[in-house]
């Protein structure tokens, strides 16, 4: 038998769960309602009638392939390019000692409290002098000058052992050498955490896509969909629609959770703070 | 790169070949912080000198669009908006953060890793998506929300038409949205810290909270540190939520600073004044970091 | 080892760069088209641009709908990056900030060229598309105010449902006998419980639109809030008190209307709300529901003449635009419009007067009380300041003002102060 005090925790657990997941169950039960079932009152979870014809109206209409196809490009390139310049930067400033190295960790994590949005206007005028806006390269390039990537990735070599460095140099090998194959093996965890949060990030990302696409074939996911949300928030001056928003809002998610769940199992490892290995 | 051979034993040299693998190391990473952060960042700084409606041309204006801040009703209001919105927030976030990861790091409750990747999942959802759905659940009239609290004799709740309660509406869903990524951060830390610890505590007979006080605690500090700054910083630059939910109201009760700039920079096309408040939501989150780090290290 | 992984993630890229490459065929001229219709309007708009782009195989037309602020925020910084799009849809009363920014182009030679005459449109919506003397818009459409109800709630309070209220008074009598608590009480009578209502009779925006009302109300009394030239807030207090109080009064006094109301329509699409005020958009979505029997009164009066606050869609040509873009856009333009009977679909009223008078269109449902509106529509100032002053975002404050008297009871007094303050400040910085 439970003792009283598992009991009070599995509840308190069963809270946290609940309160995370239920809105996001409550988004895919009202998605696959028909349109005149979803604002109905008093509120029901489970439907009475199922339908696709949100999500096929969503697909049929818009283009939403394409976005999607957009957001995937656009996020898989700059996961990929930050995990291994994040690797680099952050070996550099843990275990390779050159002049400058600590002002410049301390610059780079400076600039975590400078508001982003102060930054879409400069970028945008520089996208546009090099005729480079409503590409995917506009998108994934600022993504890749991420901050919080390095700082794990910094976190992580400090807490290599010197003794392996040592050993690898008395051997004669190159600092590159070092790093690609004795050190970025280990990595691992932390590198699945930067992918991850980079990942989620770019996928996530509203305000420039919003202003750095023009045309709907160039569009992400976020900017995509926003395009017949309005009308659900109640604002006047243009028609209500709930069906198609909220399985667009489900088709969109997915992907994040797909890679999300994918790299979760290293995360947790992948990000250390003390540099003791437990 | 160089390769050093095993019988050069001369520092210096190793010490120049580091060197200029540690630059070389950095430059990918630097060359497009440098473009498209750090530059950006600069410039924005000497937007918020000028006055410019992005059509014409900037023109120079030094430091009015500060001065002008300073009596802008509007400003001192988004002001105190983002720090009652720390103050509201920021504790939450982290004491249910560090609750949750002591709860999801406990051995002997089972399902931890589903939990704890249910609990985290919000966090990959979209801004856009947690407008529909919360702007959904929050409706006065015919929300899921109100709904169940009917039951309980309560409400209905204006959660976002009420002027005293859309702030707790937004801190809400803020909640909802990243307690997850601080209860992660808090895990890594806790799982650092080593389980001999905690056995040789329990040998010694040391209850629970006095394990927690002295060990857990004490342990974390670096953890806890991080997870300090970073949710200050997040709360304090508050944007996403508050644009699909509110849009800065009811009436001005949640206009934060980063909204307010969005609306004098996007709407208004006030470049330079809404650069301006950019600048100075940094330089008082400087001031407050700050004060926070001298804090904490007098607690050390 | 390392190799083989290495030499797969190089292939996945390169992959990955060829797809992001893919585009549409250039055979065909390939324009843009942006407007603010997100809802079933936007669906409409949708499907016409479909069949112009099926029976116009040299032109392919791409419509992007995004809400109305966000899409002017896009389309200055598109403009500034020499990306507009070929054809833009804009509302009556922002054509002086597009026109001061100088992002247009003066449609006089199109419309020549397009055989529009100024006696085929409605004349109000027509002299809304010049500026400064000059044509800068083709009409597409008008928009204003209506008084949606319930025929099925009006026939079980015993009032008669071909006969909506007319007057601001019968407003008032009409929905107290609508708003029912669970005991069966109407707000006139002793015991009438205010936290459990069942049904309530109306509903009211809480957002910039109630704004709108008030400005309906001040014309109705003769009076509007900026000088004759613009150029500087001039509000008649006395008007602009009892204006606002017509409002506050259905919420605080009344107890017809509930307060903090976030979407009045879907409260009415629900069977909570008897009557609502809003517009022709919103026809579609009442078309929709089932088993909803409704109608559209009016816009009742207030005051002593006949007014509503109404806008319309005007297409407007971008600067900028290499030739073929600019013809294209002006074909799809003219096709529109000459299709406007199919966009009457949308809900909102054809500025064309052969279709806005024909009787396929009036026999649509709801659209007759609306057309009836169409010579008493008042439009809001067309300024330069539109974007800013009309903000519907906070803290604009016309969304102040509005908020404030209807989710406050604040003092109508005390709002017409911080409006005049507000307005003033922004109509005098350069």
């Amino acid at each position: 038998m439970l003792s009283f005090r598992k009991i009070i925790l599995y509840t308190l657990m069963l809270i946290s769960v609940l309160f995370s997941i239920l809105p996001l169950i409550w988004m895919i039960v009202s998605s696959i309602k028909p349109e005149s079932q979803i604002p109905i009152y008093p509120p029901r979870w489970i439907p009475s009638v199922i339908t696709w014809e949100n999500f096929l109206s969503v697909i049929s209409k818009h283009n939403f392939g394409r976005w999607m196809l957009n957001s995937i490009i656009v996020a898989g390139i700059a996961t990929f390019i930050t995990i291994f310049i994040d690797a680099m930067a952050g070996y550099a400033l843990a275990c390779l000692y050159f002049v400058g190295r600590n002002f410049l960790f301390n610059l780079i994590v400076f600039m975590l409290l400078v508001p982003i949005p102060v930054t879409v206007i400069p970028l945008f005028l520089l996208f546009s002098q090099l005729h480079l806006l409503d590409t995917h390269i506009a998108l994934i390039l600022p993504t890749t000058a991420n901050i919080t990537g390095v700082f794990i990735m910094r976190q992580f070599f400090l807490g290599i052992p010197g003794e392996l460095e040592d050993a690898a140099r008395i051997d004669g090998c190159s600092p590159f050498k070092i790093w690609s194959q004795i050190v970025l093996p280990l990595s691992g965890p932390s590198l699945s955490a930067v992918a991850t949060l980079t990942f989620v990030s770019s996928w996530n990302n509203f305000l420039w896509p919003l202003i750095a696409i023009n045309s709907d074939n160039s569009r992400t996911l976020p900017v995509g969909i926003a395009q017949y949300m309005g009308a659900m928030s109640g604002a006047s001056g243009s028609a209500p629609n709930y069906g198609p928003p909220l399985a667009s809002a489900v088709m969109a998610t997915i992907p994040a959770l797909i890679v999300f769940f994918a790299l979760q199992k290293y995360f947790v490892q992948g990000i250390s703070f003390t540099g003791i290995k437990g | 790169m160089p390769v050093i051979p095993a019988n050069l034993s001369s520092t210096k040299s190793w010490r120049k070949a580091e060197s200029f693998a540690g630059w070389g190391f950095m430059l990918p990473y630097l060359i497009l912080f440098i473009l498209f952060r750090f530059g950006p960042i600069i410039e924005g700084l000497f937007f918020s000198l000028t006055r410019w409606n992005l059509i014409g041309r900037p023109t120079f204006v030094r430091f009015q669009n500060y001065t002008s801040l300073l009596k802008d009703s509007f400003f001192l209001i988004s002001l105190r908006n983002s720090l009652y919105f720390v103050v509201l927030v920021a504790p939450a976030l982290i004491i249910i953060g560090l609750a949750l990861a002591i709860l999801v790091n406990n051995p002997s409750l089972k399902g931890r890793r589903i939990n704890r990747t249910l609990i985290f999942a919000p966090y990959a959802v979209m801004s856009t998506v947690v407008g529909v759905i919360w702007n959904w659940i929050y409706d006065k009239n015919f929300g899921i929300l109100n709904y169940y609290l009917g039951f309980l004799r309560i409400g209905p709740i204006a959660w976002l038409t009420e002027e005293s309660i859309a702030m707790v509406a937004v801190a809400i869903t803020t909640l909802w949205w990243t307690v997850g990524y601080n209860m992660i951060l808090f895990l890594a830390g806790l799982q650092e810290i080593p389980t001999e610890l905690y056995e040789a505590a329990l040998v010694d007979g040391a209850g629970s909270w006095n394990t927690f006080k002295k060990i857990t605690l004490p342990l974390l500090r670096p953890t806890t540190y991080i997870v300090i700054t970073l949710t200050l910083i997040n709360t304090f630059q508050v944007f996403d939520q508050i644009y699909v939910m509110t849009g800065g109201g009811p009436g001005t009760s949640t206009l934060t600073l980063i909204q307010y700039m969005y609306f004098q920079a996007f709407q208004n096309y006030n470049l330079g004044y809404g650069a301006a408040i950019a600048y100075a939501t940094f330089i008082i989150l400087l001031a407050l970091t700050g004060i926070l780090q001298i804090f904490m290290k007098r607690e050390a | 080892m390392y190799r083989k992984f290495f030499s797969i993630i190089k292939a996945g890229l390169v992959v990955l760069f060829l797809l992001s490459f893919l585009s549409n065929s250039f055979a065909a001229t390939q324009i843009e088209f942006w407007g603010g219709w997100t809802g079933p309007d936007g669906d409409v708009m949708r499907e016409l641009v479909e069949k112009f782009n099926s029976t116009h195989p040299d032109i392919h037309v791409t419509l992007t709908t995004l809400q109305w602020t966000p899409l002017y925020s896009k389309f200055m910084t598109a403009f500034k990056a020499g990306n507009a799009p070929a054809l833009f849809a804009t509302h009556v009363q922002e054509l002086a900030y597009l026109v001061e920014a100088g992002v247009l182009d003066s449609v006089t030679d199109y419309t020549h060229q397009l055989g529009l005459k100024s006696e085929d449109f409605a004349k109000r919506l027509w002299d809304a598309t010049f500026y400064k003397g000059v044509q800068y818009g083709f009409p597409l459409d008008m928009h204003m105010h209506g008084l949606y109800y319930n025929i099925t709630m009006f026939k079980n309070a015993g009032l008669n449902p071909s006969r909506p209220p007319a007057t601001w008074d019968e407003l008032i009598k009409t929905a107290t006998k609508l708003t029912i608590d669970v005991n069966g009480k109407h707000p006139d009578e002793a015991g009438f419980d205010i936290n459990r209502v069942k049904q309530w009779g109306l509903g009211i925006p809480t957002n910039h639109h109630a704004f709108y009302i008030w400005y309906a109300l001040m014309n109705q009394q003769g009076t509007s809030f900026l000088t004759s030239d613009f150029s500087r807030v001039s509000i008649d207090e006395k008007k602009g008190v009892a204006a606002w109080k017509a409002l506050q009064d259905l919420i605080y006094r009344y107890h017809v209307t509930p307060q903090g109301q976030q979407s009045p329509t879907n409260d009415f699409l629900n069977s909570q709300v008897a009557m609502v005020i809003d517009g022709p958009w919103q026809l579609p979505a009442m078309q929709r529901k089932e088993g909803l029997k409704w109608g559209v009164g009016v816009f009742p009066r207030f005051g002593n003449t006949q007014a509503v606050w109404g806008s319309g869609h005007i297409l407007v040509l971008p600067k900028g635009v290499s030739t073929e873009a600019r013809k294209a856009a002006v074909e799809l333009a003219g096709w529109i419009i000459n299709n406007s009977a199919k966009w009457a679909m949308s809900g909102n009223i054809p500025a064309m007067l052969s279709v806005s008078k024909s009787l396929n269109f009036r026999t649509l449902p709801g659209r007759s009380s609306f057309v009836s509106m169409l010579p008493y529509t008042v439009f809001l100032p067309n300024i330069p300041k539109s974007l800013q002053v009309y903000s519907s975002v906070a803290p604009g404050p016309v969304i102040l003002a509005a908020q404030a008297a209807m989710l406050k009871d604040e003092d109508p007094a005390r709002i017409i102060q911080d409006f005049i303050q507000q307005v003033n400040s922004i109509l005098a910085t350069p």
